[in-house]
This record gives structure tokens, C-alpha cells and sequence, in this order.
């Protein structure tokens, strides 16, 4: 009876958000968006039974007390190389990210039912959520990596399209534009990284990096540096540690309702997650756990100092959660797990409401001064004294602008070179190839 | 819904961190009446009314009308022109949709990561305005109207201008003479005044958008709670 409960749950919390991204993007194949009041009923009734299906899978599996459950469910395709299948890896912990994931969905969709009522766009919104919804749920269940994958890029794709939900000012797009960049060179070494661990055990089940004894069968310790070295580098650009971090204040385009799911509490701590599953992987590599343990350490330190000068109230939580999620990897890195699982929760929940008050701060400040004057209290002094300290706070590091002159410029310039060799070898005069291009 | 129900819906609203529309505000302004307030009493507004109390029959020389007018006037004039401008260009004048806007240095809000600071209205807050220019009806004889704007150069320029239009109605009667091009002219009511048997929720109840004003007479009963 409970096994069953605990497929069954596991199941329909991962095919709820997936009904809903199949019926809401079929609706929008029709020449009129669906009214307001069917959005929200479809998305309500998913939310709802994927996270009562979770909370009845996470209950069974406590009765259970069993260690991990692994359900082939079908293979995707064979190649004579190997399979890609649909695998889910079941146990406690997954579960239990996967309720967190459908709970704070179902919340923040809630919360959008009203904050976008009557705005252009509404219908959209919710298709990209429910196909935020359905990634998060395939990361946190994923039994291979092809799946892991696949939930991995629709998280990715639908960030970077909410980015740019006001599609009709500049700033937006270029910003989703941006983050969609950042978020490429993450899944390219996610590609790299599921391309080793096939090559090296045959197939993409994720048992090969997550399980500690299996693991050592198949990887000797140079396999599983490389393939941690590419994990941690996947990590780093969806959770936004150095240097893939200065996407993240520029992520802050779309509604205030979208910022808090993506970059307070959930997109940002997939990252986490997966290191955290990952993390018998880091153990048998002195390297990346090295690696992981310098940039979560690093970027604490950057992204703490820079908080304390931003001027606008979202760049401010963004550096302020990419302090906590770089702790939160350094956590993983050295072995506490139990802790780095918590302080995830937790930060993932706080950094939710502190978003979704974000635009009634002022309204916040009109009461804490009225407080603070009845009692008496003094006002927060700045900490930091040193002027070229408070310069670098302020201008974030100059990591952008380090970006575009080291890598994205050279970058440029080698693409102008391979097409200008490309028109020459294609019989075009290389004035004409020159002449294109300006 | 009950009376008690719509007043704790209200409530919700204002506290709501998901509600954009906690309230309207002036939204839907279209009109200002100086006067006393018995030449109103009765009357459904539609919430469209500045009202300002102004007694005539103590003000012999107009000279308390040229303060009123001096200290109303502006004020009114002032937020429905912010009104007026940030609904007729939302995105120029106004601060477009309040969505991604981001409160900045706690002083004002800007779009999204980075932008200019927005001014004037948001979107979600003039959806249900009609840009109209006030109309400012004074209770008061005509030269004592004419001689409080000679008074107050800034709010006779808003007249000058067309920003705003006056008009009288006269202490003793009901009529009504506009101030057009600096000649009084009579003005003549369109439409016949709907007349309701109170409370004034027979005649807005179930119906949106804006209505028209309606004398509401009373039946002696306790109004809407």
C-alpha cells in the first residue's frame, strides 16, 4: 500500500505540472487567451495536486523507511552506444526538495493570480511558470541525467523568457538575453558532464554520481575530478557563483512575482541541489570539493560586500541571496549535508516573502522609522571604511565589464574572423565579406 | 454581497502584498464644488467630486473666496492633470506598469534592473480614469469669481490655458453661468437629474464604469453600512 502511494504520488507530482504545460500551451495555439478565471483554475488545481500527491509520496517513503527508490520508467531511444531513459531517482530527500518546489510554486502562483490580473501577457506568464514548475519538479526527481537535463532547460529557458516578459522595452530583452547566455555556458558543461558519466558507465543514471558505492566501481578518481570539475562549473551559472554571477541583478526584469520564484528561492538553489546530490562525487575528488569550496567562499565574500552598497531594493536581495547560496555550496563542499539542507530550506522561504514585499518597502520603512523614533533607536551605520572597498562594492566588482573585455569581446572578433574565412572559402571576395559585415 | 462582506473585501485589499489595486485613489476625478455643503446634500457624485466648503452669504467682498480659491484650486488642478497626463501617455508621463518596478535609493521606483526614475501614475492606478479636465464650480456671485482669479495669477493661468474651466452657481437660485473665453454664459443642463428613492446603492449597485449624478431622496431609513 505505501510503495504504492509513494509511486503514485511521486507520479502525479511531476505529471500535474506537466498537464498543465501541455493544456495551457495548446490553448495558446487559439486565436483568444483563455479568460483570467480558467488560467488561474488550471493552474490552482495542478498546484494543488502535485503538492498533495508530494506531501502523501514524502509521507509514505517516512512509513516505508526505505533508502532509495529508482523507477525506470521507459527508455527515451538506443543508440548502440547506450539508452537515454526516463528515469526517476526517489528517496527522502528528493521528495523532499520536490514538495518544496510545488509548495512554493503553488504559493507564488497564487500570489500572480492577482498581481497580474488584467495585464497583457497574463496567459504567457503561466505557460512559462508551469514549465518552470515541471523543470523543477524533473530536477528534483531525476534518476538520469538525460532527465535531469531536460528539467535543467526548461528551468534555464523559461528564467530567461521572464526575464523578458515586457518584451516591449529594450532593457528586458537584452537582460534575458543576457542571463539565456550565461545559463548556455552552464548547460554546455551539464552536456559535457552527462556525456563523461555515459562514456565512462554506459548509461546516464544518475546512481553512477549519487550513490557512493556504485560509484567508485565505475569512476576512477581522475574520471570523477573531471566530471565534478564540469558539475561545479553548471552549478556556478545557475546559481550564480563567481564569475557567472553578474547575471543575476540583471535577471531582475520581469514581475516582482517571477524574480522571487527564480532568483530568491528556487532557480537559484537548483544549483545547490544538485551539488548536494552530487556531493559523494566532491568526496572522492579532493579537486572539486577545492574548487566548489574557493568560489562558494569567494563569492560569500563578494556578493556580501556588494550587497551592502546597492541603492535599489532587488539588486540589494539578489547579492544578498547569492551570499547564502555560496554558503550554502560551501556547506556541501565540506560535508554538512543535514545543515546545508536546512539552511537551503530556509533561505529558500525567507528570500520568497522578502521578494514578494520588495515593492511595499517604502510603506515597510514608514513603520520601522515611526518605530524607531518612539523607542528612541539608532539607525544601521555602514561598515565598510575603506573608499576603494566602497568603489568596488559599487560598481559590483567591474565583473561585467571584465566579461565583455576578456571573453565576449575576443569572442566576437574570433566569430568575424571564422565568417570572414567562411565567405572566402565560399568563392566570396573578401572586400565584399568586409563590406557585409559593417 | 452583504454590507459586512464589501467591507471586509475592502480591507483585504489594502493589506493584499499580491493586490496592485489596493485602492484607486482619485482616479475617475472629473469635478471640484466650492460651496456649502447643503447644495450638494442629496446628491450621488459617483465619487467623481473634490468638494471644498465655502460659505457665501458670510463673505460679502469675496475676500475669504480669494484664499479658497488660491489654496483649493492648485491642489485639485494639480492631481487632475497627474491624473489626465499619466492616462493619456502611460508610458511617458506616467510610470507604466507597476510590475517590475523597483524601489531605488527609497525614494522612488524604477523599471527592472536598471532604468530612469519613473514619474506620475501607474498603469494599474488610472485603468479606470477618464481623462477630463476639472471643471471648478464656484457657489459665488460671478464678479467675485472673476476678482479671486485676478488674485491668483497661477490659478488663472491654468484658466487662461485650459487646464481647467470654471463656473458659478449662483447663492440665491440653481443657475449656473460657465466661464468661457472671460465672459460668464449660461450654462444649460443637458439631461433631466435621475431621481432615486434612497439608499443611493439602487442606483450603482451591479453596475460599472461611470454613472451619471442622481439626486437620491431619502426614505428616512439607515443608508449603506
Amino acid at each position: 500500500m505505501s510503495e504504492f502511494v509513494l509511486e503514485a504520488g511521486t507520479l502525479v507530482g511531476l505529471a500535474s505540472p506537466a498537464l498543465l504545460l501541455a493544456v495551457l500551451s495548446l490553448a495558446s495555439l487559439a486565436p483568444r487567451p483563455l479568460a483570467e478565471r480558467h488560467v488561474a483554475w488550471l493552474t490552482g488545481g495542478a498546484m494543488v495536486a502535485s503538492v498533495a500527491a508530494l506531501a502523501l509520496a514524502l509521507a509514505a517513503d517516512v512509513v516505508i523507511g526505505a533508502e532509495v527508490t529508482s523507477w525506470t520508467a521507459r527508455t527515451w531511444f538506443s543508440s548502440y552506444e547506450g539508452s537515454f531513459r526516463f528515469d526517476l531517482l526517489v528517496d527522502r530527500g528528493a521528495l523532499a526538495f520536490a514538495l518544496l518546489s510545488a509548495t512554493i510554486c503553488g504559493v507564488v502562483s497564487r500570489f500572480s493570480f492577482s498581481y497580474l490580473h488584467r495585464e497583457r501577457g497574463f496567459q504567457r506568464y503561466f505557460v512559462l511558470f508551469s514549465a518552470f514548475a515541471l523543470g523543477m519538479q524533473m530536477i528534483a526527481l531525476a534518476g538520469s541525467i538525460e532527465v535531469l537535463f531536460a528539467g535543467w532547460e526548461l528551468v534555464g529557458l523559461s528564467s530567461a523568457l521572464l526575464v523578458a516578459y515586457f518584451h516591449e522595452r529594450p532593457g528586458p530583452v537584452t537582460n534575458g538575453l543576457r542571463v539565456f547566455a550565461f545559463y548556455r555556458l552552464s548547460d554546455a558543461a551539464m552536456l559535457v558532464a552527462a556525456a563523461l558519466v555515459h562514456l565512462h558507465a554506459g548509461d546516464g543514471s544518475l546512481r553512477w554520481i549519487f550513490g557512493a558505492d556504485e560509484m567508485s566501481a565505475h569512476f576512477s578518481p581522475s574520471e570523477a575530478t573531471l566530471i565534478g570539475v564540469f558539475l561545479i562549473v553548471a552549478v556556478a551559472g545557475k546559481s550564480a557563483l563567481l564569475p557567472l554571477s553578474s547575471w543575476l541583478p540583471r535577471a531582475m526584469e520581469g514581475p516582482t512575482s517571477s524574480s522571487a520564484v527564480y532568483y530568491g528561492s528556487l532557480s537559484v538553489h537548483a544549483g545547490c541541489y544538485l551539488l548536494w546530490r552530487a556531493a559523494p562525487l566532491l568526496e572522492r575528488s579532493p579537486v572539486a570539493q577545492g574548487l566548489a569550496i574557493v568560489l562558494g567562499v569567494a563569492t560569500a565574500l563578494y556578493a556580501s560586500l556588494v550587497a551592502r552598497v546597492q541603492t535599489d531594493v532587488k539588486s540589494a536581495l539578489a547579492f544578498a541571496s547569492m551570499t547564502q547560496v555560496a554558503l550554502i555550496v560551501v556547506e556541501i563542499a565540506v560535508g554538512l549535508h543535514g545543515l546545508a539542507f536546512l539552511h537551503l530550506v530556509g533561505h529558500a522561504s525567507l528570500r520568497l516573502l522578502q521578494f514578494l514585499t520588495a515593492p511595499s518597502v517604502l510603506h515597510d520603512l514608514h513603520e520601522l522609522q515611526a518605530e524607531r523614533s518612539e523607542s528612541g533607536g539608532r539607525a544601521v551605520e555602514f561598515p565598510i571604511r575603506s573608499r576603494r572597498l566602497y568603489k568596488f562594492a559599487l560598481e559590483r566588482g567591474h565583473l561585467d565589464e571584465a566579461l565583455d573585455r576578456v571573453v565576449v569581446a575576443p569572442f566576437k572578433r574570433a566569430a568575424a574572423a571564422l565568417d570572414a574565412l567562411d565567405r572566402i572559402l565560399a568563392g566570396e571576395s573578401s572586400r565584399r565579406a568586409r563590406k557585409r559585415r559593417r | 454581497m452583504s454590507p459586512r462582506a464589501a467591507l471586509r473585501h475592502v480591507e483585504m485589499r489594502a493589506s493584499d502584498l499580491a493586490q496592485p489595486r489596493p485602492e484607486y485613489g482619485h482616479a475617475s476625478n472629473a469635478f471640484c464644488i466650492i460651496g456649502r455643503r447643503r447644495r450638494t446634500r442629496g446628491l450621488f457624485l459617483d465619487r467623481r467630486a473634490f468638494l471644498a466648503s465655502y460659505d457665501p452669504s458670510r463673505d460679502a467682498d469675496g475676500e475669504i473666496l480669494k484664499r479658497v480659491l488660491g489654496a483649493v484650486a492648485p491642489v485639485v488642478a494639480g492631481i487632475n492633470l497627474e491624473y489626465y497626463f499619466s492616462t493619456v501617455d502611460p508610458t511617458g508621463y506616467g510610470s507604466g506598469t507597476k510590475l517590475p518596478h523597483n524601489v531605488t535609493c527609497l525614494l522612488g521606483v524604477m523599471d527592472g534592473a536598471l532604468s530612469d526614475l519613473r514619474t506620475g501614475l501607474p498603469w494599474q492606478m488610472v485603468e479606470i480614469h477618464e481623462p477630463v479636465r476639472l471643471t471648478i464650480v464656484v457657489e459665488c456671485a460671478p464678479e467675485h469669481l472673476r476678482r479671486a482669479l485676478e488674485a491668483s495669477p497661477a490659478v488663472d493661468r491654468l484658466r487662461v490655458n485650459r487646464w481647467v474651466h470654471f463656473a458659478c452657481l449662483d447663492p440665491e437660485s440653481s443657475e449656473v453661468r460657465e466661464l468661457v473665453d472671460d465672459r460668464f454664459r449660461e450654462h444649460v443642463a443637458g439631461e433631466p437629474l435621475v431621481e432615486i428613492d434612497g439608499p443611493s446603492a439602487r442606483w450603482f449597485q451591479g453596475r460599472s464604469g461611470h454613472l451619471g449624478i442622481a439626486r437620491i431622496r431619502s426614505t428616512g431609513g439607515r443608508a449603506l453600512a
